[in-house]
């Protein structure tokens, strides 16, 4: 096995599982692992690079498929599992914007209009982990959890507007 | 005599005996409900100077156990997704209004590098959660965080830089990074 094999998982495994990748999805390896014989699978979704798992799978786990991947099967396996899938509602590196005031995201520093990126899969009860950033080299303001009622996509986000919110907030 | 420690170091490290004891999260459940916090800290792993406050609650009923230091080198693992550095990172698409990739770019590094900066990230990642060089960031039932510092070249000049990056501590001794650049 090489870099950029098409590849099979030929294994439902629990600790495969967790992270999304089951029995029959399909990917390409990216490199192999330092500490054990495994290789970094990406499992492309269509259309996207966005929203991709990547997950380490042991050699002995893997098929090489000869006939290249077809992402469209790793969206159908996700589904049968229940999983999030991208275009199903928000993903994982949409731009968001916090449009309520509440006290849990408050004492993170995290006010209404702030703006932010998605930057873990949904943990399945509405909630998605946020990161919203300030410009350049300054830390981030947070990164944590907050409900999809809470937020909304928006297109571009600005981490100057968060600067001017935390300001005003005197944070 | 400084290359000599090193390699004593080393040495203790891959022995198991240095000081810093790894121990593992066990949730043990005793009444009818769970604390959503324990459960997600359950099975992960954490040095025992640097893990999170036990006992967690009122009631909490959680522990810890030792794992050795052979188990955290050989089964830790970092991973993170590639999403994060291009586009988010490099701003491909100017998406991301941050200016982050004025700072990469300004130490030499284009979005071409974004490969290289994610197998680099994950590599220190995993290398300095092993040696038990985190901190620990904000923990609530959806996980612990915690942040890493990483160096990198600097390409245009000689010399080093270095920043944070945020990770996520998920059972059996994986880290997920959450942003690959959280402050200087």
């Amino acid at each position: 096995m090489k870099e950029m094999d098409c590849v099979e998982v030929t294994v439902e495994k629990e600790e495969y599982a967790r992270y999304g990748v089951h029995k029959g999805m399909q990917g390409k390896t990216h490199y192999k692992a330092s500490n054990a014989d495994r290789w970094y699978v990406r499992f492309p979704n269509c259309n996207s690079k966005l929203n991709e798992i990547r997950e380490s799978i042991y050699a002995k786990d893997l098929k090489l498929l000869p006939d290249g991947i077809n992402p469209k099967i790793n969206e159908e396996i996700r589904r049968k599992f229940g999983e999030f899938i991208v275009g199903d509602g928000f993903c994982e590196m949409d731009c968001i914007e916090v449009i309520v005031e509440k006290e849990k995201y408050a004492k993170e520093g995290v006010h209404k209009g702030m703006q932010g990126w998605i930057c873990q899969n949904g943990y399945g009860d509405g909630y998605w982990e946020v990161n919203l950033p300030q410009c350049y080299d300054k830390p981030d303001i947070a990164t944590l959890a907050i409900h999809e009622d809470d937020m909304i996509q928006i297109p571009v986000m600005h981490a100057k507007i968060n600067e001017e919110i935390k300001k005003k907030f005197g944070d | 005599m400084k290359k000599i420690k090193e390699f004593m170091t080393a040495l203790k490290k891959a022995a198991g005996l240095t000081g810093t004891k790894w121990v593992v999260w066990e949730h043990i459940q005793v009444g009818k409900s769970h604390c959503e916090t324990c459960l997600k800290l359950n099975k992960c792993w954490f040095i025992e100077e640097k893990k999170p406050k036990l006992p967690q609650h009122f009631l909490c009923h959680c522990t810890t156990k030792p794992i050795s230091y052979t188990d955290v080198v050989n089964f830790a693992t970092s991973n993170s997704d590639s999403s994060k550095f291009d586009p988010y990172l490099f701003n491909r698409g100017m998406a991301y209004s941050h200016n982050k990739q004025k700072l990469f770019e300004s130490w030499g590094y284009t979005i071409d590098d974004a490969d290289w900066l994610q197998k680099t990230i994950e590599e220190q990642g995993v290398e300095k959660y092993i040696n038990g060089d985190y901190d620990l960031g904000l923990l609530n039932k959806y996980g612990q965080r915690i942040n890493i510092r990483v160096e990198i070249p600097r390409k245009d000049k000689e010399g080093t830089v270095s920043f944070l990056t945020g990770w996520m501590v998920c059972p059996n001794g994986r880290i997920q990074l959450n942003t690959p650049y959280g402050g200087k």
